[in-house]
């Protein structure tokens, strides 16, 4: 092996990165020429160093106060939001959908009612409650709302799927949800209940157009889920 | 009874704290690296958390969650130094070399410690993508295949990036 060789193939022998053909070779011309030895030897010692290059540590209490204020940064920015949305609110509809038997294998048949087409203005955000009428307390339960392209839940900005948990009582929960219109189509928005594995799912078609959209229309009863 | 959908952001937070602390001492000791100083260090963090809390529920679904963040970091460190134009201020950390020099805890003879110091102006000299690999694989140890991933740079031109890298910092401590 020669000088440029070895200089060449430096990086891979301190890596641990060499063929062990090439390593004995390699080892054996260190063995002969002094400048190659001296050259390993300080590459070593740079390594060395380098792994020593001190760091200061992070100051007590900053990776709490970090995440808080990025918390609260967050729910500025989405206060905001619902603050001018609330101001352009003109109507609101209320979808109500029954849960019958989601809790207990005692299904009630799907009554697929005439699904009503819930109409949002481009030009106003617009609540929409929907109700989820249960028939027991629904502890941990998973609530999901599944957008369309041509609507964004306000303080949701670009998301298509939101999901949590929560506790649903007897009778009727309701869940405002402030809708803005992105593009003129007709959609389907998908809202579900899950808890213990079982999911019940209601679709509920979205228009958004140019137009007014009707106030205050109550389409209570309309769903069962 | 009345819901909310925002009760969704409550358990989002918990479950962003829950992600994220475990790897926040990592992250700050790349952001210490990359910045060169604790100001700015901090600064990359927290925008870093900004950035993210918006995006846990995607963060949930993350399988190997460090490397991730690794790489969030790394270019978020990007587009603040291409914005900004500006280099790393080397700050020298000269009190923690001093520190490690009088515990002794490590070999910090004075001939080191002159070393280290040299090293830190070295590393300014190269360029950010070669600084960036060094501190990364040599100074914090991520090893290739995970860097491959991080930097989104196939192996075979991180090692030649490498080894251009370290045959510098040697001209340069010659």
């Amino acid at each position: 092996m020669r000088c440029k060789q070895y200089r060449n193939r430096l990086d891979d022998y301190l890596d641990g990165d060499m063929a062990p053909g090439l390593q004995t070779a390699f080892e054996a011309h260190a063995e002969e020429c002094e400048k190659c030895r001296a050259a390993a030897a300080s590459a070593r010692e740079i390594q060395k160093a380098l792994r020593q290059i001190p760091v200061p540590p992070m100051q007590p209490g900053f990776a709490s106060q970090a995440i808080d204020r990025a918390i609260k940064q967050r729910n500025h920015h989405r206060h905001g939001f619902v603050a001018g949305f609330s101001s352009a609110l003109a109507a609101s509809l209320v979808l109500a959908l029954f849960i019958g038997g989601l809790v207990t294998e005692n299904v009630r048949p799907t009554q697929q009612a005439v699904t009503p087409v819930v109409t949002i203005s481009m030009k106003k955000p617009q609540t929409v409650n929907l109700v989820f009428d249960v028939a027991t307390v629904m502890d941990n339960a998973t609530l999901s709302i599944v957008l369309p392209d041509n609507v964004e839940v306000i303080g949701f900005p670009g998301q298509h799927e939101i999901s949590w948990k929560t506790s649903l009582q007897a009778g009727k929960n309701i869940l405002p949800l402030p809708l803005k219109g992105m593009m003129h189509s007709t959609s389907t928005l998908i809202a579900s209940v899950e808890q213990d594995g079982k999911k019940k799912s209601v679709r509920i078609p979205i228009r958004v157009n140019n137009g007014e959209t009707a106030p205050q229309v109550k389409l209570a009863g309309t769903h069962t889920v | 009874m009345k819901i909310s959908i925002f009760s969704r952001h409550k358990n989002q937070e918990n479950a962003f704290e829950e992600m994220i602390t475990p790897h926040l001492e990592r992250l700050y000791r790349l952001a210490c690296r990359y910045s060169g100083n604790q100001a700015d260090a901090e600064e990359l963090i927290q925008d870093l958390l900004v950035k993210l809390i918006p995006r846990t529920n995607e963060l949930r679904k993350v399988e190997q969650l460090h490397p991730w963040l690794v790489k969030a970091l790394y270019r978020l460190h990007i587009d603040r130094f291409r914005k900004s134009s500006r280099q790393p201020v080397d700050s020298g950390y000269d009190e923690q070399i001093n520190h490690s020099a009088e515990t002794g805890s490590n070999d910090m003879s004075p001939s080191r410690i002159g070393l280290i110091r040299d090293l830190q102006a070295a590393l300014q000299e190269l360029s950010e993508d070669q600084r960036i690999l060094v501190i990364m694989h040599d100074v914090e140890s991520y090893t290739l295949p995970e860097l491959e991933v991080i930097l989104e740079t196939p192996i075979g031109t991180l090692k030649s990036r490498l080894h251009r890298s370290r045959a510098k910092l040697r001209k340069l401590l010659a």
